[in-house]
């Protein structure tokens, strides 16, 4: 294989592989955005959250770290349950500052909790395989991230499966198109809020189970995560699961492109220039219809 | 609502002077203790590094005070966390200047961090024993007060590419190097000497210390076909960079590292066999012939289980140096504390320790440096061939032979 075009491929292999990831945790933030209607700032503490977990798994039970994103999946599926019931349903009536606020305070004490808990160290796990690479022509697939990126798209199959097919789901999109009218056809919302925020943090908690082995977790990587996740939902469309998705995927890509054939400088501020860019052209996200107001 | 708010003033008033109680005092310092201080960073992105250089500052303690400690006085070291950045190593700094009974301050770890603590130095007139940190400029500024035993950048950057260049014919190589004052500035001294000696740079990329991913940087390092890949990486991204590299396949004939991330304990410990055959730059190895080196290490060894590196060696050898200035110093305080040390001129278990001043350093010692490499999941030290103690293990065996 010529090799610019092997240098192309791969980078359109790394980029799917960490768009898979930011997909994951954006579709997660579409979801409560859509239901909640709430802009949450604690999102990418889920993640931190669910990297400590699997960590905890590792280190107590021995356990492979991938098979630890079960466990990080459940325990970030009780908190995101916990922060609904404790927290979001006070502010269900409210003007949206006051979640937004809500959300900021909720990932500070989540971040310090963390702070207490595991100290500043920065901690990793070592999984032998995970540094391993399959070759496939001049390619390589890295081990970790194609256990990572088939994970994710399982999680993503599954989703889309509840969400259009289970009665439950089709009560959490009608939930996120029209809340009164939900209730009105006999949708229980809170329940429906409690399962948005439920899922979309236990979504976090699967991506940073899968990202433990190849990153160091530490206290305040979470605001990493949102940032992206932010970036993420703003050009899919907010509340817009299918948009968060692709445009998850585009932006992996993007980012790797832009490195590898611009600039590695260029690869933050590639997706920060998209998201002003989109914002000012085209608020409404890119994958989204412009709806006649 | 002014209920509330009264309450909330009430609880918060509870609250400050609860804490001014529980918060622990300083115990009151005893007319014949010395103190010294230590920045280093206790938590943060190089907490492991700091607790390497603590066990040194440890060990030299305890023999100071079990040998009579100085001149009849007890050594006491007071300990500021500076957590890996600038402004939190500003303030330790300011903290340990204004307590009037500590002498000197030792330290830190990075080069972001003892930059302001030289500043420092120099304001408050106290000095500075920089033992780490090895960017040019911190004895560049013709400042009195800041004293260096280790080598500088230039040091680390010619004697990693003298021994690719020498033993491994490297000719081509890919840089990669952390954003921050080390990396920006030991990747100017690497450049430099490619120049100066024939090795073409193909690929050259500087990353943030927060990034999360290293596979385009890598791709683009291996696509230019390099000889070598040098990275200047601290203990996280080093990690991560040798994690991605074999995930990618790269393998290079030597992977070059700049030592930091790459000389500590756990650089093979979180990453097993991907560290294998990786070569580091250091400051000190547990094999070199400076007296009281293997002692050192045998003593280190006995106390933690492993063998020693160079942060906690030069750490130790820091403070047996403020103790031999001590000792001379015309009186006990700042002022006679930096005139001895300017006199330094002592044999320890990191080699000689004498600050010169030469081509624009101010109070700098003249530390050689060594090559060490992963083999067995052990540091060796390979190069140069007077302290060598195995010989280097090159070009990187073929992934498949290793089993990938």
């Amino acid at each position: 294989m010529p090799e610019g075009v092997a240098t192309f491929l791969q980078t359109m292999i790394n980029g799917v592989s960490i768009g898979a990831v930011y997909a994951v945790i954006a579709m997660g933030l579409a979801l409560t955005f859509g239901v909640l209607k709430v802009i949450n700032f604690a999102h990418g503490e889920f993640v931190m959250i669910g990297m400590y977990s699997a960590f905890g798994i590792v280190i107590a039970f021995g356990a492979d770290p991938y098979v630890g994103f079960i466990p990080a999946m459940l325990i970030c599926l009780a908190l995101g349950a916990a922060s609904y019931w404790v927290l979001f349903r006070r502010i269900e009536k409210k003007p949206q500052e006051d979640g937004l606020l809500l959300s900021l305070g909720l990932a500070l004490v989540l971040s310090n909790f963390a702070l207490v808990l595991f100290s500043p160290d920065y901690r990793t796990v070592n999984s032998r395989y995970a540094s391993l690479g399959w070759q496939l022509c001049d390619l390589s697939l890295p081990v970790g991230r194609m256990i990572t990126l088939i994970t994710i798209i399982l999680v993503t199959i599954l989703l889309f499966l509840f969400l259009q097919h289970t009665h439950i789901g089709r009560s959490v999109r009608a939930a996120s198109q029209d809340r009164d009218g939900a209730a009105l056809a006999g949708v229980n919302v809170q329940w429906m809020s409690c399962l948005a925020l439920s899922i979309g943090s236990a979504l976090c908690g699967i991506a940073g189970a899968l990202l433990l082995p190849s990153l160091h977790v530490y206290p305040s990587i979470g605001s990493t995560f949102t940032i992206k996740a932010f970036v993420v939902v703003v050009l899919g469309g907010l509340g817009n699961i299918p948009g968060a998705l692709v445009a998850g995927l585009f932006l992996g890509m993007g980012e790797s492109l832009a490195a590898v054939y611009v600039s590695p400088d260029f690869k933050d501020a590639l997706g920060l220039i998209l998201f002003l860019f989109v914002l000012l052209v085209r608020p409404q996200g890119l994958m989204v219809r412009k709806r006649i107001a | 609502m002014q209920r509330k708010a009264i309450l909330a003033i009430v609880v918060l008033v509870i609250i400050a002077l609860v804490i001014t109680v529980v918060v622990r005092r300083q115990p009151a310092v005893q007319p014949d203790e010395i103190r010294i201080g230590i920045v280093l960073p206790a938590t943060g992105k190089f907490a492991k590094s700091g607790a390497l250089q603590r066990r040194g500052y440890e060990m030299a303690l305890l023999k100071i005070n079990a040998s009579g400690g100085l001149n009849g006085h007890k050594l006491e070291l007071v300990y500021k966390d500076d957590e890996g950045k600038p402004e939190s190593a500003t303030s330790a700094g300011e903290a340990l200047a204004a307590d009037t009974q500590v002498l000197a301050i030792v330290g830190s770890y990075s080069s972001g961090c003892t930059i302001p603590l030289a500043s420092i130095a120099a304001k408050h007139r106290i000095p500075l024993l920089v033992c780490n940190a090895s960017e040019e400029v911190i004895t560049k500024q013709n400042n009195q007060w800041v004293f260096r035993s280790n080598a500088t950048s230039a040091t680390y950057a010619s004697t990693i590419l003298d021994m690719a260049r020498t033993v491994g014919n490297i000719s081509m190589v890919s840089i990669l190097y952390v954003k921050s004052s080390w990396g920006a500035g030991i990747f100017k001294r690497a450049m430099a000497y490619c120049e100066g000696h024939g090795i073409k740079v193909v690929y050259s990329a500087g990353y943030e210390s927060k990034e999360l991913d290293f596979s385009s940087f890598l791709t683009k390092a291996k696509a230019a076909s390099p000889d070598a890949l040098l990275m200047f990486s601290y203990e996280v991204d080093a990690v991560a960079l040798m994690r991605t590299a074999r995930q990618l396949r790269f393998k290079p004939k030597m992977f070059l590292g700049g030592g930091a991330g790459f000389a500590v304990p756990s650089f093979i410990t979180d990453i097993g066999d991907t560290a294998e055959y990786v070569f580091s730059v250091a400051q000190w190895s547990p094999d070199v012939n400076w007296p009281g080196a293997r002692k050192f290490n045998e003593e280190y060894r006995h106390k933690y289980g492993v063998d020693a590196e160079y942060h906690p060696a030069a750490a130790y050898a820091a403070l047996t140096v403020i103790a031999d200035a001590l000792r001379r110093a015309p009186s006990v305080d700042r002022d006679g504390l930096q005139a001895a040390l300017k006199q330094t001129d002592l044999m320890t278990l990191y080699g000689p320790i004498k600050f010169v001043d030469y081509k624009g350093f101010t109070n700098q010692n003249r530390h050689p440096m060594l090559v060490i490499q992963v083999q067995k999941q052990k540091f060796v030290t390979v190069y140069p061939q007077k302290w060598a103690t195995a010989e280097a293990v090159y070009p990187m065996p073929v992934w498949s032979e290793q089993n990938n």
